[in-house]
C-alpha cells in the first residue's frame, strides 16, 4: 500500500529533487494560484523550494533556519527551522521515521491510479493545515494535497524525481542580498572560539 | 535594477491628472487584487499570496503563507472587521486595523491602503510626487510614505508594485493580477 510506497520511496534516500507544479483552489473550487519551480531536499533537515513561475520566489531550510525570500518585495523572512519543522509535510519525504511522530497516519484506498496516505496532524494547534494526503504511484510521490484553516486546497504535483542528486555547493545555504529587509528572528549564533593558530 | 524615477512635485496639470484617476477609482468602486504581500514591523513580520477582493467600502482579505499555507481572512467595512483563520478562533472588532495588528503585530492601514493600492490618495490631506510617466511615484499620507514602483500599461494604469513604510513598519504589495471582483 502507500506506506510501504512511501518507506521504498525514502529508502536509501539521502537527498532528492523534483519538479513541481503547485495550484491553489477556494473552498469553492476556484483556481486561485498557480505556481511552478523546483524542490530539493537532503536528509536530515534540508531543503530548498524555489517558485519559478509566475513570480520568483525562494525558500531555504538550512538546518537551523528557513529563510523565505520574496525578491521583488526586497524582503526576507527568517524563522527558526525547529519551530517551523511541523510545517510542512515534506520533512516526512526526508525523514520517513517523522511521519508517525508527527501525523496520524492512514492508509487510503486506491484512486486514480494512486494509492494514498492521509496525514493528520497530531498537534492541531501547532499545525497550519487541516489535514494532508500523500499519493504515490509506481515509482514514487506523486501528488501532495493540503487543505487549510480557510478551506482552502493546495495541491503540488511532483515529477522528475532525481533520487541523491549531487547537490551545487551552497544549495541549502542562504545568504540575503544587499538591499533586502531580513525580518523575523535568527538563533543566537554560537559563541565561535577561534583556533589559536 | 529599477530606474530612479525623477520626481516632480504637484504642479496644476499633474494634479488635474490624480484627480481625474481618482474619479475613475471612485467609478469602480468593486476590484479584486491577487498578488504577494510583505510586512515588517520592529524586525519581525512575515510574507504570503494575498487576494484581496474590496466591494465599495467593505473588504475581504485572505493571506496565505508560502509551503506551510498558514492563512488568514480580514473581512468588515469601515466600522466592523472580522479575522479567520488564526489559532484561537474568529476574532471581531470595529477597527480591522487593531484587530488584525493585536492579533498578528502586522500593522496593515487597511482603509487607507485600499485607496493608496490602486495610486489614489485616502482622504485627507496628503502629499503627492509624480514620475516622468505623470504617475504618483510617491503619496505621503497619514505618516506613511507611499512608493510605487511600476504600473500596467493601458488607459487605466494600476500599481505593480507598492513599498509603503512608517518609521520601522512595513507593508509591500506585488500585484500579479487586477480583476473585477
Amino acid at each position: 500500500g502507500a506506506r510501504d510506497q512511501l518507506d521504498a520511496f525514502g529508502a536509501g534516500m539521502t537527498g532528492m529533487a523534483a519538479d513541481f507544479e503547485q495550484r491553489v483552489h477556494a473552498p469553492d473550487g476556484e483556481l486561485l494560484e498557480s505556481s511552478s519551480g523546483t524542490l530539493k531536499l537532503r536528509a536530515p533537515r534540508e531543503f530548498r523550494w524555489e517558485v519559478v513561475q509566475p513570480f520568483p520566489q525562494v525558500i531555504v531550510a538550512d538546518g537551523t533556519h528557513v529563510w523565505i525570500h520574496d525578491p521583488d518585495l526586497e524582503q526576507v523572512t527568517v524563522r527558526i527551522q525547529s519551530l517551523e519543522e511541523q510545517g510542512s509535510p515534506l520533512s516526512v519525504l526526508v525523514d520517513p521515521s517523522e511521519l508517525d511522530r508527527q501525523f496520524e497516519v492512514v492508509e487510503g484506498v486506491q484512486s486514480d491510479g494512486m494509492s494514498w496516505l492521509a496525514l493528520t496532524p497530531r498537534k492541531p494547534e501547532e499545525s497550519p493545515f487541516e489535514s494532508a494526503r500523500l499519493g504515490f504511484d509506481a515509482n514514487g510521490l506523486v501528488v501532495m494535497e493540503m487543505s487549510d484553516g480557510l478551506g482552502q486546497r493546495t495541491e503540488v504535483r511532483f515529477s522528475g524525481w532525481q533520487r541523491n542528486p549531487d547537490f551545487d555547493a551552497g544549495t541549502f545555504a542562504f545568504t540575503p542580498p544587499p538591499g533586502t529587509e531580513v525580518v523575523g528572528e535568527m538563533a543566537q549564533a554560537a559563541e565561535v572560539m577561534p583556533l589559536a593558530d | 535594477c529599477v530606474p530612479a524615477t525623477v520626481r516632480t512635485g504637484a504642479d496644476a496639470s499633474l494634479l488635474a491628472g490624480q484627480a481625474a484617476h481618482e474619479a475613475a477609482l471612485a467609478a469602480e468602486p468593486d476590484w479584486r487584487l491577487q498578488g504577494r504581500l510583505a510586512v515588517s514591523a520592529g524586525g519581525d513580520g512575515g510574507s504570503g499570496r494575498i487576494d484581496w477582493v474590496q466591494r465599495g467600502d467593505s473588504y475581504d482579505i485572505k493571506l496565505s503563507a508560502p509551503v506551510t499555507r498558514a492563512s488568514w481572512r480580514l473581512q468588515g467595512g469601515p466600522a466592523q472587521a472580522r479575522l479567520d483563520g488564526l489559532d484561537g478562533g474568529p476574532l471581531a472588532g470595529p477597527d480591522a486595523r487593531r484587530l488584525l495588528a493585536d492579533a498578528t503585530g502586522w500593522d496593515i492601514p487597511v482603509q487607507a491602503l485600499s485607496h493608496w493600492v490602486r495610486g489614489g490618495r485616502a482622504p485627507g490631506q496628503a502629499h503627492i510626487e509624480f514620475g516622468p510617466d505623470g504617475l504618483p511615484a510617491l503619496i505621503v499620507q497619514q505618516g506613511w510614505s507611499v512608493e510605487y514602483r511600476g504600473w500596467t500599461a493601458g488607459p487605466s494604469p494600476r500599481p505593480k508594485r507598492v513599498f509603503a513604510t512608517r518609521q520601522d513598519a512595513s507593508v509591500r504589495l506585488a500585484v500579479d493580477a487586477w480583476e473585477a471582483p
